[in-house]
């Protein structure tokens, strides 16, 4: 076991080299540069071209790709210095911290909420395949799969303002934003969380329904299943003894994909929401081409990803032994 | 999963030896094909789905003659005119007789919000027929013709079953050709995602060893690359002088950069669990060259799970489709798609002054909906131990 | 309709506005919760607060004091709502509605009759918001250590520059600075009253010194701990910035800064409650005509929001008190006006300032010498410009509220020409078709596009950006009515930043960009003489060229000419010679037609709670008029 965790630590790091240049490469994909934004504000509202030519050389904006590649990297590896954003002319590690707690705290919360919903119907669904229930359960899966969060968002949005009036986005009413953390805070917060939780987490709760029902009913006609039936084990037994633990186990490996896919779809979801996590942010430094924000936040979520990737496996390995051969 | 599997390889093994038997003997027995035809048909949501789906592609094919008018088509006499309902009676002073019509608008413009108000005016008659005269358009290049399968006798009358946009554009004929960019875009994406995942992930199944440690690695990395910087990376360094299909091509492939991952992974697990599995090895041992057991054996085998990723790949690009448009980095107007209609149907104003904007998100669930159980129902039957 | 005859310009002119006799220091009052804090002694009493000579604002009700202004920023960079709404106290400033210039920090201003020396008397006993005290030292930082500094500005603004040589300033006495220019800067008040103005006034010494190596012996150090690269990197980050400290985000982010604003920053930009908070100044040298002491709002909330969509939910939610920004289209205008009652506000009419809703720029300097032929074509263009439907565009796109005009002054401008702002207007196929003709491009071929002079289809791409939904469906209009008479136009729609990038290395065909200049002629004339690199997109490489000579390419004579007038308008100090010199700089551009106008801008709106008091029912909408700034937020109050 100790060989195999070494081992996968060990192919980690090209993976790590290889994503840090990919991530800087794609902020630099876009012809122009921060300063081009910063140009291109409302009309009339631009700056002079001689001071922009003097930011572009403090900024080091004009030196080959690789020399700033190696300018921020190193700054990362070495010092932990994320660089500084150009657009905010602050460092990028006062920006992204107070934001990526938020977008953890949201993601769990709705991860906790996609496990809550799929898992149970997932069962109910393989379990009593083709019935109506099922149909029922598939369908409102679907369509939760099937509506864009943007849409679902919005018109979520414009349904509690034009039916219950309620001040929209964010994540606390006005009188709370400053507030000291109170009970009053909280409620306030799980008031405005559901919104958000919903939104992110129709997508994944459909896909992971599917997959438990998958699973499950990839378990359920095994000999074992016939074995325990044979002994007289009740059908709840049966079932949640053996093949749903088994069927839970992708479940484990989807995780590593699950928060990626929740970041990014929290991102669109964020943005018409008004949360203050990373999504917005990382939205709007690409598209001011605010490269060392831009490129630290897609370089933290991939490696959070990655490690998520590798804990997933660690757990698969020492659940299921068979699979350490794989490696 | 991949027990399921593998019973799924020995039953067609089997299938494929009785039937020769059956050619000897004389018996019918039933192809695999027929087999899974049977199971699929029992699934009931899963044949529905197959007939939406189908439903669409006609559209896709036929958008000149499904929609009555181009999507570039726009009369400022109905900028936000509400949907017409087909009515199919009509009643004079001789009673009830069939005649199908729209009824027309009578507009009123209201001083301070600027904005129109439109009612129906029972007055205004405009009978609509099928197989109507409209504007001409050659279909797939071809024919020239000037038929549309349903609309108004006279080709000026108002015609919007789906209501008119902010243009005074027909929503319909627009949410018909934006079909046909969307459930294509799909189709190549899917296509695309197809060839390089069936082929990294056989050669990184087939192989193993570096080659596989390396693919894996790839697929590694572009999975934890999130996807929003992805896009607007690529997306943005797509040339502006490209035209307009080049574009759309471009876009089918940066979406084809998700799809792939996942489509390999699973043709890899599937090589994994099949490759060493007895009726693999007996092959083998008959002399049969390792292209031939690949053909014969393997990817026959794979062809249902393969179809189930397929339709179950498309609505994952059709969706990120609009998600692109939604973050204004994918196609773009005048390219009619359902992302770029949801695109300009996304706001307040829409919502409040002419909802049937939304009709192109009723036909994304739609779609999406209808391409999942057609996936599941294809995969439950390529599963001969299921009932 | 409100008239702007841009002549009254003059210190000592304006200056007789502000003959408002000095209160007794006795009568000043102030805002309760500062009351209190006097009588409890961590405030010093408000007339010591005050300068000997406050400011008087003259508004059409005394206020109440008390209350939050609820206001919102959408998106990053958007600084400019926080300098419209309490980032503008320049040495003088705009009248509210803006026919001229009165003094602001400045009590008096004195402008010699060559326009080459200016002297503004500040007011003694002025404060900063920490209680400093504000004064001519602190302009003298400025010129010395921030204006004059290499390394924060590399080249002096040509706003500061006469004949080539920089501004000098110097220190008379104690209440008093004089600005010299080597030439003529007849510009000058109109520069400093623009929101590009705040220099002088945006430097407190006291607070900056720390950050410059001039004052500061031990900066390495301090360069080190904050872990910048240079001393430079640290002044920017500590919220210096060369042209104007307000659009530097880092300002907005840090409450420590000492300033003159009627609020100071509490809760800064980009804090994760989602909120920007500026709470009152204490200092705020400014009183109403009962002397009370301004502001009487206690604080300006913004609602730091990322989509414009959920601003407008939040404005017809009536949880926005007075806001013109990021919802105000004519699209959303219907919505707006609906929920009036709801929302219990009431709309504020704002005057467009921009000349023309959208401006269709050919590239006349473009690399491809068969396309440059083409579109430096006159006739080219006046055919193009016959071809377009201006009332169905306006009917179809802008809900019938536009009027059909070229890219000219407005009607209401001293500089209007209705020949001008007409020719080549008229929607007619036929004159388009007789045109394009006479331009040399009449045949063509099987699709019938018209040939070029090259025996190829003419087309061409139009770049527009992604703003709002309006242009691209403009230009769609648009291909269809150029497709009539046979020209093949397509458009990209492309972001902001790329479409800035692609005009200034000059690889566009043409595109679509708002007009500037319907009234502010003088500071924003970039549709009438190519001087500006980014939005005279007919011909960036001349404007290229105007910064300077080495870059570029150099423009044809008439070009050449509108240069010189315009340098001729810099150097004098005759308003009545600027005047002339600016009508003939807009003759040859009517006589060169250098890009296509469509219509009128429709007025924007403003929504304005109805307890929320001050705002007038019409003003100005504009950029260098900074509205609502010169409209006086501070006298802004709230009612029951």
């Amino acid at each position: 076991m100790a060989i195999y965790i070494f081992k996968r630590i060990l192919l980690m790091i090209p993976t790590l080299i290889l994503v840090s240049m990919i991530a800087f490469a794609i902020i630099q994909a876009p012809p122009g540069d921060f300063l081009t934004t910063l140009m291109s504000g409302e009309a009339g509202e631009t700056v002079d071209v001689v001071q922009i030519e003097a930011m572009r050389a403090r900024y080091g904006l004009d030196q080959p790709i690789w020399v700033q590649y190696w300018k921020w990297i190193s700054g990362i590896v070495f010092h932990g210095d994320f660089g500084e954003s150009f657009e905010w002319k602050r460092p990028v590690n006062e920006l992204i911290w107070d934001r990526f707690g938020l977008t953890v705290l949201i993601s769990s919360i709705t991860l906790v909420f996609i496990w809550v919903v799929s898992i149970p119907i997932g069962i109910y669904s393989a379990t009593n395949k083709y019935s109506a229930g099922d149909y029922v359960f598939t369908v409102f899966g679907f369509i939760g799969l099937a509506i864009p969060n943007f849409l679902l968002a919005l018109v979520l949005m414009y349904i509690s303002f034009q039916y219950f009036g309620q001040s929209v986005g964010g994540l606390f009413s006005p009188a709370f934003v400053q507030a000291p953390w109170s009970f009053a805070r909280v409620g306030d917060l799980l008031a405005h969380l559901w919104l958000p939780v919903i939104i992110i987490g129709t997508a994944g709760t459909a896909s992971l329904i599917r997959i438990m029902r998958a699973n499950l009913l990839d378990e359920l006609p095994k000999p074992y299943v016939e074995a325990a039936r044979a002994r007289g084990l009740s059908e709840f037994r049966i079932r949640v003894k053996y093949p749903v633990r088994i069927a839970l186990n992708p479940l484990v490996s989807a995780l590593a994909w699950v928060f990626p896919a929740l970041v990014s779809g929290d991102a669109i979801t964020s943005i018409v929401l008004n949360l203050q996590t990373t999504g917005p942010l990382l939205y709007r430094a690409l598209q001011s081409q605010d490269m060392y924000l831009a490129g630290s936040l897609i370089l933290i979520l991939s490696v959070l990803t990655v490690i998520g990737t590798l804990l997933s496996d660690l757990l698969l390995a020492w659940l299921d032994p068979r699979l350490r051969a794989e490696v | 999963m991949g027990n399921a599997q593998n019973q799924a390889a020995v039953t067609d093994a089997l299938a494929e030896e009785s039937a020769m038997k059956a050619a000897e003997t004389g018996f019918r027995v039933a192809t695999p094909w027929e087999l899974f035809w049977w199971k699929f048909k029992s699934h009931k949501l899963a044949l529905i789905s197959a007939f939406v789906v189908l439903f669409l592609y006609v559209m896709v094919a036929f958008a000149e003659f499904i929609a009555p008018v181009s999507p570039a088509t726009y009369n400022g006499r109905y900028v936000f005119a509400p949907p017409q309902g087909i009515h199919l009676f009509m009643t004079d002073d001789e009673g009830w007789h069939f005649n199908p019509h729209v009824k027309g608008y009578s507009i009123e413009v209201d001083p301070k919000t600027y904005g129109k108000t439109f009612v129906q005016d029972p007055e205004q008659v405009f009978p609509v027929r099928l197989f109507a005269r409209g504007e001409s358009y050659r279909l797939w290049g071809l024919f020239e013709t000037d038929r549309h399968l349903i609309g108004p006798v006279d080709p000026g009358a108002p015609f919007y079953l789906l209501g008119a946009d902010r243009l005074g554009r027909d929503v319909f004929s627009r949410l018909v050709y934006g079909t046909r960019i969307s459930m294509s875009i799909g189709l190549v994406g899917v296509a695309i995602s197809l060839i390089l995942g069936v082929f990294l992930g056989g050669v990184s199944g087939f192989y193993g060893g570096v080659i596989d440690s390396v693919i894996q690695r790839l697929i590694e990395i572009l999975r934890s690359l999130p996807t929003i910087p992805l896009w607007m990376g690529l997306s943005a360094a797509i040339p502006l002088a490209w035209p307009q299909w080049q574009t759309y091509l471009a876009i089918t492939v940066i979406l084809s950069l998700i799809g792939w991952t996942a489509l390999a992974r699973e043709v890899r697990g599937l090589f994994l669990s099949v490759k060493n599995e007895d009726f693999v090895s007996s092959a083998r041992l008959e002399g049969m060259g390792e292209f031939r057991i690949t053909r014969k054996h393997m990817l026959p085998l794979f062809t249902s799970h393969i179809i189930a990723t397929v339709s179950l790949t498309i609505p994952t690009m059709i969706l990120a489709e609009t998600a692109l448009s939604f973050l204004g980095i994918g196609l773009q107007p005048p390219t009619v798609s359902w992302g770029v209609l949801l695109q300009e149907a996304q706001n307040i104003r829409s919502i409040a002054v002419a909802p049937w904007l939304f009709a192109p998100g009723v036909i994304v669930v739609i779609a999406v909906l209808a391409l999942n159980f057609l996936g599941d129902g294809v995969r439950d039957a390529a599963d001969p131990y299921q009932t | 309709m409100l008239k702007i005859p841009f002549t009254l310009t003059l210190g000592a002119a304006a200056a007789a506005v502000l003959t408002v006799a000095p209160l007794g220091a006795q009568e000043y009052r102030q805002a309760p919760q500062l009351a209190k804090m006097a009588e409890e002694g961590t405030l010093p009493p408000v007339a010591e607060r005050l300068p000997d000579d406050p400011m008087v604002v003259a508004m059409d009700e005394i206020g109440d004091y008390g209350g939050d202004w609820r206001t919102a920023i959408v998106g990053g960079l958007d600084n400019s709502w926080l300098i419209r709404t309490i980032g503008y106290e320049h040495l003088v400033r705009w009248t509210p509605d803006w026919t001229g210039i009165i003094p602001n920090v400045a009590a008096n201003v004195t402008a010699s009759d060559d326009a080459t020396e200016f002297t503004f008397d500040l007011r003694p006993g002025m404060k900063w918001s920490d209680g400093e005290p504000f004064g001519v030292d602190d302009i003298m930082f400025w010129y010395n250590d921030v204006l004059m500094n290499p390394d924060l500005t590399p080249s002096v603004p040509a706003s500061f520059t006469a004949a080539g040589e920089p501004v000098t300033v110097t220190k008379v006495d104690e209440d008093t600075v004089s600005f010299k220019f080597a030439g003529p800067n007849g510009l000058f008040l109109r520069f400093l009253a623009s929101v590009h103005g705040c220099g002088p006034t945006s430097y407190p010494k006291h607070y900056f010194e720390t950050f410059h190596p001039t004052y500061n012996e031990n900066l390495d150090s301090l360069v080190k701990d904050e872990g910048v690269s240079g001393w430079v990197d640290l002044f920017e980050r500590k919220g210096g910035v060369q042209s104007c400290i307000s659009s530097n985000p880092a300002f907005w982010q840090a409450t420590e800064i000492p300033t003159l604003h009627p609020w100071a920053m509490a809760t800064p930009y980009g804090d994760s409650s989602g909120q920007v908070v500026a709470e009152r100044n204490p200092f705020y040298w400014k009183v109403d005509e009962e002397g009370r002491q301004l502001p009487y709002i206690d604080r300006v909330v913004y609602a730091a929001l990322e989509d414009k969509q959920t601003l407008l939910l939040q404005v017809l939610n009536g949880d926005i008190d007075m806001m013109s920004r990021g919802f105000n289209t004519t699209d959303n205008r219907r919505v707006v006006v609906e929920n009036e009652e709801r929302g219990n506000y009431h709309l504020a009419t704002k005057i467009a300032e921009s000349g023309n809703v959208m401006a269709l720029a050919l590239n006349l300097t473009h690399k491809d010498p068969v396309k440059r032929e083409i579109f430096n074509n006159k006739d080219f263009r006046i055919g193009l410009s016959h071809a377009i439907n201006r009332q169905e565009i306006s009917d179809i796109v802008y809900a019938s509220q536009l009027k059909p005009r070229q890219l000219a002054p407005l009607p209401d401008s001293p500089f209007y020409d209705e020949e001008m702002a007409q020719q080549y207007a008229a929607y007619d196929v036929d004159k388009a078709n007789e045109y394009l003709d006479k331009a040399g491009y009449g045949d063509r071929d099987g699709n019938g596009v018209r040939l070029g002079p090259d025996g190829k289809p003419i087309s061409f791409v139009v770049e527009v950006a992604d703003v709002f939904n309006n242009w691209p469906d403009t230009l769609e209009l648009i291909k269809g009515y150029f497709q009539k008479v046979g020209i093949d136009m397509e458009l990209r729609v492309i972001d902001r930043s790329l479409l800035v990038n692609r005009k200034t290395s000059n690889d566009h065909d043409a595109a679509v960009w708002g007009m500037v200049g319907g009234f502010d002629v003088f500071l924003s004339p970039v549709w009438y003489l190519p001087i500006d690199g980014v939005e005279s997109a007919y011909g960036i490489p001349w404007a290229q060229y105007w910064n300077n000579p080495d870059q570029g390419q150099e423009p044809p004579e008439h070009v050449k000419k509108q240069f010189d007038l315009y340098r001729q308008i810099a150097a004098t100090g005759d308003e009545a010679k600027q005047s002339e010199l600016m009508k003939e700089i807009l003759a040859i551009a009517k006589e060169q037609f250098y890009a296509i106008g469509i219509a009128s801008n429709p007025d924007s709106y403003t929504v304005v709670k109805n307890n929320f008091h001050n705002v007038p029912d019409v003003y100005f909408d504009g950029w260098t008029y900074p509205d609502p700034a010169p409209l006086n937020p501070a006298a802004f109050w709230i009612g029951e």
